[in-house]
């Protein structure tokens, strides 16, 4: 297997377990609710009331850990049909929202608030999507670290020049790390595969990714 | 018994702690480490049930701090990881403790707590 394969792997198998984690939590919740209403309906059944307001908050509770559930489920989705063409016009914009919104438990537990603008105009270029989100995992990976806990990373897609171009902002961190670790041997390749450069300004805090047009 | 519940889930603690009073046990519950820190700084709990992974600070990182404030509280442990063993791997070095996987069972939950308590020392297979 190559270095972009290796990466494709490896991150996926990082959104899936993040995923799945998160999946848990959903279940759990679920869980906990159901029990309620079991311990509550044996009270019941020894005579004392139930207040229906009460069993409405429970199920209210449910139905939202449904929901919650079943958008973890259509990004996981979309996550697994990406890799379903290996060359195609995507929507950058796209490709940010779902990348960003499966790291999103990631960002958390690391204490990192994302953002993503979502521009109204399109960014299309004609790429490979799962490598594509797979480049933006690994710069927003690093993107995480150079802002530091408790900070807010954007990231964002816009066209210039005719150029696509991702910028990740809000780096403050970014003077502070090793300059030669970053981009790697890993981001080097995809960079290469995707027919991309990338440029760093630690001064302004921001990484910015450009595809050649 | 007097537990704390740790997990940044708020729905999942909050139930949990009101399914626990129904049955007798008090429960407090708390959804960040700094928050678990003050409470048992300023009350004395038996048990600290503790979620492994949390913003900010692992549940296995807070184990070490509540430690050094209460020596005497036992803890068990609840993972969303996907495999028991998965859990057993990213505990070896903490030391003996008990666990369960996300959804727990309340009774198992329980008994967990009375075995904690009667033995702390033991590390789950």
């Amino acid at each position: 297997m190559d270095i972009n394969g290796e990466n494709a792997l490896k991150f996926f198998g990082k959104m899936t377990a993040s995923i799945s984690h998160e999946l848990k939590n959903v279940l759990a919740i679920i869980n906990e609710n159901a029990g309620l209403l079991e311990d509550l309906c044996a009270m019941a059944e020894k005579g004392r009331p139930v207040d229906p307001g009460r069993i409405k908050t429970i199920a209210g509770k449910v139905i939202k850990q449904v929901q919650r559930g079943d958008e973890i489920i259509k990004k996981l989705n979309s996550f697994a049909h990406s890799a379903d063409e290996l060359d195609c016009d995507v929507d950058v914009n796209d490709i940010l929202m779902l990348v960003t919104g499966l790291a999103g438990r990631i960002a958390l537990v690391r204490g990192i608030n994302l953002e993503t603008d979502q521009m109204t105009d399109p960014v299309i270029i004609n790429t490979n999507p799962f490598l594509l989100e797979t480049l933006v995992w690994l710069f927003l990976d690093y993107a995480m670290e150079a802002a530091g806990e408790g900070k807010t990373v954007s990231v964002t897609a816009e066209k210039q020049h005719e150029n696509a171009v991702i910028r990740f902002s809000g780096l403050k961190g970014l003077a502070g790390m090793q300059p030669d670790s970053f981009p790697g041997d890993s981001e080097k390749a995809l960079l290469a595969a995707l027919n991309a450069t990338a440029a760093t300004d630690a001064v302004a805090g921001e990484i910015i990714i450009s595809f050649a047009s | 018994m007097k537990v704390l519940l740790v997990d940044d889930e708020k729905e999942l603690v909050s139930t949990l702690a009101e399914r626990l009073s129904l049955r007798d046990i008090e429960a407090d519950w708390v959804t960040t480490g700094g928050a678990a820190i003050k409470n048992v700084e300023s009350k004395t709990y038996d048990i600290a049930v503790l979620d492994v992974k949390m913003p900010k600070i692992s549940g296995i990182e807070l184990k070490k701090k509540l430690e050094e404030i209460n020596p005497v509280l036992k803890y068990i442990f609840m993972t969303g990881h996907g495999s028991e063993d998965d859990f057993i791997t990213a505990s070896s070095e903490s030391g003996a403790e008990y666990y369960l996987v996300k959804p727990v069972n309340i009774d198992d939950l329980i008994q967990k707590m009375k075995e904690v308590l009667i033995n702390p020392d033991k590390r789950d297979k």
